[in-house]
């Protein structure tokens, strides 16, 4: 990692910082987004369930720590930006409930270059279409109220207890399935044969 | 990559709670103390956080799955079947009150049938509501019926494994045609052509009954590491031991042939090839073959046909291949 010395001339979108404090203050951000943009974006996903949104709201958290007054190192720990982006995301979640249409208030430029969407291409796309087949193909290797129910969870926006109520199971046991169809097929992902896969989820505690 | 036990233990425990912590943020993220709990897990270790990352990427593209027909899963109203219940009965021993349990018989079962089916070339797994693990060969094609008291899988064409989960009060059987097996708690094998039917068991015992001569005997015990093949011609039925290992080693991509004749040899690699190959010729059907095919390497395996027996493989107008007697070798 080393070797990397605070520029005078780089300070693009750290201008809005203030005197010598402002590079140093980048190069961190910088650092942020190279080592934990892709967990906030998937939390920011999670949260908004709109990636386009995550990106948007990711970028207004790095320009607010950006901005931050009395900036010391602990500012710039993960932590702290995660509480920015969550605040942020709630914020918005509250103003969608409240407006029917959301304007970005946020920036058009990028801060920071791959933050957003770019046209994937052919290539990308055709092995993401590849990992959507293979997901499928996994989930249906495991027992119908497995799938089931994480379907309804993720795919049909249904929380926990009306799953429970549809299956006719307990909101515990709708838990246990949606972990157990996530870690399968991630089992599955990491190269073990379904058996292995199966017998694995067997030693863990949902069953 | 080899990860020691201990360890991967530890990665399956993440895995499960990231996945709850996936499940949490979905649902309740917009509680503070929530995210402060779910961020003081993933920094407490960097592989929480590599688990997360892993669960929340199966999340995000499990999210393109949404026009995801779900499965049909049709609750019907079945009758039981006479024969498995004569053929439950029977296998206990008790053929003489066979007759009485069936005018006995409990009000109609209610079960859940599902269909599945495995594309040509690829062999897929499926593990049932009860807990039993289905695996099929390529190009295969089941009907599964899960009932209170009977559990019956109806193999229409190919080739399954089956570990049945052992429950005593729910019979397990595969229907194969004429031939029907019959388990509580096994692992067997069952390949189906249109010319017979093979049952090896891998562990434990089966009861194997048919639809045979009259005068045969109407069902076989089959111990593990025997084998029963049924043909549908003369409706005879041969019991021989057999390794399992060498009928269920399709599951690991390599095809094991004992004196098959051809014809059969090809109905089952035709399951695993995208191009389909014929034999006409009734000589060139009963050439008997032993030897593996491996299902990945189907076209080499064709190639080297000709050099095991007198053949010549034909390409076909219309993209299928042709076994046909080698000319040269049949004038000799």
């Amino acid at each position: 990692m080393g070797g990397k010395k605070p520029d005078p001339d780089e300070s693009g979108a750290a201008s809005h910082g203030q005197g010598g404090a402002a590079p140093t203050r980048a190069l961190e951000v910088e650092r942020l987004f190279r080592d934990h943009n892709d967990s906030l974006i998937r939390f920011l996903t999670l949260r908004l369930q709109s990636r386009h949104e995550a990106r948007e709201v990711a970028q207004e958290a790095y320009v607010r720590l950006l901005q931050l007054e009395n900036a010391d190192v602990a500012s710039f720990v993960r932590a702290y930006l995660f509480r920015i982006a969550g605040n942020l995301a709630i914020d918005r979640l509250r103003r969608r409930a409240t407006e029917s249409r959301f304007e970005s208030q946020c920036c058009d430029a990028e801060l920071f270059p791959g933050l957003f969407n770019r046209p994937p291409d052919p290539e990308t796309l055709a092995v993401e279409r590849q990992r959507v087949d293979q997901i499928r193909g996994f989930l249906h290797e495991l027992p119908d109220a497995v799938r089931d129910a994480f379907l309804m969870f993720r795919t049909e926006d249904m929380d926990q207890e009306s799953i429970a109520r549809r299956l006719g199971i307990t909101d515990r046991m709708v838990r246990n399935h949606i972990t157990r169809a996530l870690v399968y097929c991630r089992l599955r992902l990491d190269g073990l044969a379904p058996a292995d896969a199966l017998l694995k989820l067997k030693q863990g505690t949902t069953r | 990559m080899i990860v020691p036990w201990g360890r991967r233990d530890a990665r399956l425990q993440r895995l499960e709670q990231a996945s709850l912590w996936v499940q949490r943020i979905r649902t309740s993220g917009q509680d503070e103390r929530i995210l402060e709990a779910w961020l003081e897990w993933c920094q407490s270790d960097p592989l929480n956080q590599q688990a997360f990352d892993d669960i929340a990427a199966i999340w995000e593209t499990s999210g393109q799955l949404s026009a995801e027909p779900r499965p049909a899963g049709v609750v019907t109203r079945t009758m039981y079947r006479r024969r498995a219940l004569v053929a439950s009965l029977a296998g206990l021993g008790l053929a003489g009150i066979a007759a009485t349990w069936w005018k006995l018989r409990p009000a109609p079962d209610e079960v859940l049938t599902s269909e599945f089916s495995s594309p040509v070339g690829v062999n897929s797994v499926k593990t049932l509501a009860d807990g039993s693990v289905l695996e099929l060969g390529a190009g295969t094609r089941v009907t599964v019926a899960l009932g209170r008291h009977e559990r019956r899988v109806d193999l229409h064409e190919g080739e399954l494994f089956v570990a049945v989960h052992h429950d005593t009060s729910r019979p397990f059987s595969v229907d194969a045609g004429r031939l029907e097996v019959l388990a509580t708690g096994t692992a067997f094998n069952v390949l189906r052509t249109a010319e017979r039917t093979t049952v090896t068991v891998a562990e434990g015992s089966v009861a194997a009954f048919h639809e045979g001569r009259a005068d045969a005997a109407p069902n076989v015990r089959l111990q593990t590491g025997q084998q029963l093949v049924y043909s549908q011609a003369s409706h005879t039925v041969a019991v021989r031991q057999a390794d399992p290992r060498n009928a269920i080693a399709w599951r690991s991509g390599t095809l094991n042939f004992q004196n098959e004749p051809l014809s059969e040899v090809i109905t089952t690699i035709n399951r695993y090839a995208a191009r389909k190959t014929v034999i006409e010729d009734p000589g060139v059907q009963e050439l008997s073959f032993t030897g593996t095919a491996r299902t990945d390497q189907i076209d080499g395996w064709l190639r080297a046909l000709p050099h095991a027996f007198p053949v010549a493989i034909v390409e076909l107008a219309d993209g299928r291949r042709l076994i046909r007697p080698q000319p040269h070798a049949l004038s000799d």
